[in-house]
Order: C-alpha cells, then structure tokens, then sequence
C-alpha cells in the first residue's frame, strides 16, 4: 500500500533521496504500523516522540490503511 | 502636582476615540512621584488614558487588558536568537517587569540571527545589551539584567515573583532543568526551540502534567545533525513571535494556542503542524 512519509530534521538522515517539498514515497504491507514502515526506512524510532498520521495524533503501533501521511517530527533544541 | 490627563490628548483610531499621552508627560510624572516610569503607564491606563506607544495595540488588546501587561512580571531566559525577538516584543507591548538571564556574550557569528546584536556590541554581555536596547525602545518598562546563565543554584530566585517564564535557550538540559523549576513554583512556561528551518513552540500552564519530556522524551542532548543544521534569522523570528504573542496573550487573560499541543513550523515545505502532547 502507498504512504507519504514526511521527516523533519535530523531524521533525512536515514533516507538519501528525501525531498523535503514532498516528502517520501513508501510502499508498504497492508495493514502495516507507524513502526513498521519507520523501520523499513532504517529509522531509529527512540529519536522520535511526535507522531501524526494525515494530521491527527498517531502512536508507533497506529494501523495504517494505505495513502495516509505519515509525519515524523523530532524535535529541534536550539535557539 | 502633574496630572496626567491635562498632558493627555484625544486621538481617533479606527472607529473609537482615545485619550493618549505621550513617554515624555509620564516620565516626568514619575520622576515628580519617585517610582519607577512602569507605574505612570499603570496610572495613566487606570485614568483611562492609553501611552500613545500603544495605541496600535487596540482593539487587539482592550483597556483592561494592556493594564495587565503593564502590571505583569516575565522572565526571559536567553537573550540570544529566540530571546532577542521575544525580549524586543515585550518591551514593545509595554509589559511592566522583564528580567533577562543569558550567560554569553554577543560574538560575529550571533549578527546572523540575535535581534541585540550588532557591531557595537560584539563582547558585550547579552542580557545588558538587550537590557539597554530595549530601554532605548521602551522607557516606560522595568528591565532587569542577569548576566549569569540560568543554573540549580539562581533558578528558584530569577523565578521568585514572576507570572510568566520564556524558555528561549538553546540545550535541552537547561530547558528541562527551567522546566522544572516552573513546576514546582507553579509558573506557566512559553517554550520555543529552532533548528535550520524548522521550528517549535508549545505552552505549559502551571498544574499540569505535561513537560519538556512530552516534546523530547528520554533525550536530554541535541542530535549532533540536528545542531549542525544552523539557525538562520528568520526562524528565530518566527519562532520568537510566536512565543510573545502566547506571551502578551496569557498575559492580557486570553487563551492559550499552544497548550497541550506543539506548534511545528518546516520552512522547508511552509507546513504548520499542530502536534498534541501526550
């Protein structure tokens, strides 16, 4: 199943091809979790406490259905 | 004897008409009472007379509440990238009482970003610069400057009187440490944090359950890609808005946009997403 995964920060670091405009193209098994496509990207999921699947609050084990947007956002410190 | 109102003129703006008064009239009213210029705007506001210099605050603010900026206490921590924007803004906003705490001093490669800094005052301590530049725009106010970081040892006293804390640092142990100390003396803490093109900000109201941890979980040192990623000047501006408009907003008795929920900015993309805590 299709999904857009959009990462922030120091999160493209796991994906080489990522466009920031548009996020990631990602195919993915059905009824696969948050957790299960981050991992197919390589990400490490400690890094990451913000969850949202096509804009409302999602967790590591949200069932996904195919064509959401997964968005990942770790959180920046600086100032 | 000054009265206020004999120096005070009518002026319409939009559709409702004003009594203003000018900084000099309620400096010298001050100087004649001996307290400080922050307790003219407070009699003048009372006697129904807007500080000019705020007049393009109404209608967004009411009488009412630009009294209650007057008359409020805020602690700013960092005077650097998000510090500067916000400390600028408030001084603008006429918040009576600002305390500003920043350890560093401005050096070149802050002129990229840090509202205070600039060729003059390369050396200079941040929270004095920023503490004399907001006097220049701002008489009427009350600035105090700490030029000492924020550590275990002075965080209970910089808080101690204060109804508001803006967390504008820039490391996760002193965010977490001020966080915690906002909880136990129960003061309401404005978070906001930037790294290249992305920014954050969320509001943590005294009594609650949620803190930094809810942003950062068990991290408690930047991700080494995510510093190197810089902070360029306009989202810290940004940013730094952000957080003093959730400021003069708690401040004046509205509610709170960010509380419960963090405001993620990409400037990558332009998205704005509203992320719930948990």
């Amino acid at each position: 199943m299709p999904l857009t995964v959009v990462l922030a920060a120091s999160l493209r670091k796991y994906v080489a091809d990522y466009d920031p405009a548009v996020g990631k193209k990602v195919d993915a098994a059905p009824g696969a979790t948050v957790r299960q496509v981050a991992e197919q990207l390589g990400i490490a999921g400690e890094e990451v406490k913000l969850i949202m699947v096509n804009g409302r609050a999602g967790e590591w084990d949200t069932v996904l259905q195919g064509n959401e947007r997964v968005a990942l956002f770790p959180p920046v410190g600086g100032g | 004897m000054i009265e206020l109102r004999n120096s005070a003129h009518i002026v319409t703006h939009g559709q409702a008409v004003y009594w203003v008064i000018d900084d000099e009239p309620l400096l010298l009213w001050a100087s004649s009472k001996g307290v400080h210029p922050r307790e003219s705007q407070i009699h003048a506001l009372l006697e129904g007379i807007v500080p000019h210099r705020y007049l393009r605050n109404f209608s967004a603010l009411n009488m009412a509440e630009q009294l209650s900026l007057c008359r409020s206490r805020v602690l700013v921590c960092g005077c650097g990238g998000l510090g500067g924007v916000v400390a600028n803004l408030l001084a603008r906003g006429g918040i009576g009482f600002i305390r500003l705490v920043d350890g560093d001093v401005f050096v070149p490669s802050n002129l990229n970003r840090q509202w205070f800094s600039d060729v003059a005052h390369l050396g200079w301590p941040k929270a004095s610069a920023a503490r004399d530049g907001m006097l220049r725009i701002n008489p009427l106010v009350e600035i105090e400057a700490v030029d000492e970081p924020l550590d275990a040892s002075n965080a209970r006293s910089l808080l101690q009187g204060m109804d508001l804390c803006v967390d504008a640092l820039d490391n996760l142990e002193t965010r977490f440490l001020l966080d915690t100390w906002c909880r136990r003396e129960g003061i309401a803490l404005v978070h906001g944090a930037v790294s290249g093109w992305l920014g954050q900000a969320t509001t943590f109201l005294p009594n609650r359950a949620l803190g930094m941890e809810s942003i950062f979980g068990k991290r408690r040192t930047r991700d080494a890609l995510e510093e190197s990623l810089g902070v360029p000047g306009p989202t810290v501006s940004l940013i730094g808005s952000l957080q003093a408009m959730e400021v003069m907003r708690l401040l004046a008795g509205k509610s709170p946009c960010y509380e419960g929920r963090l405001l993620y900015f990409d400037g990558e993309s332009g998205q704005m997403s509203l992320i719930p805590l948990a």
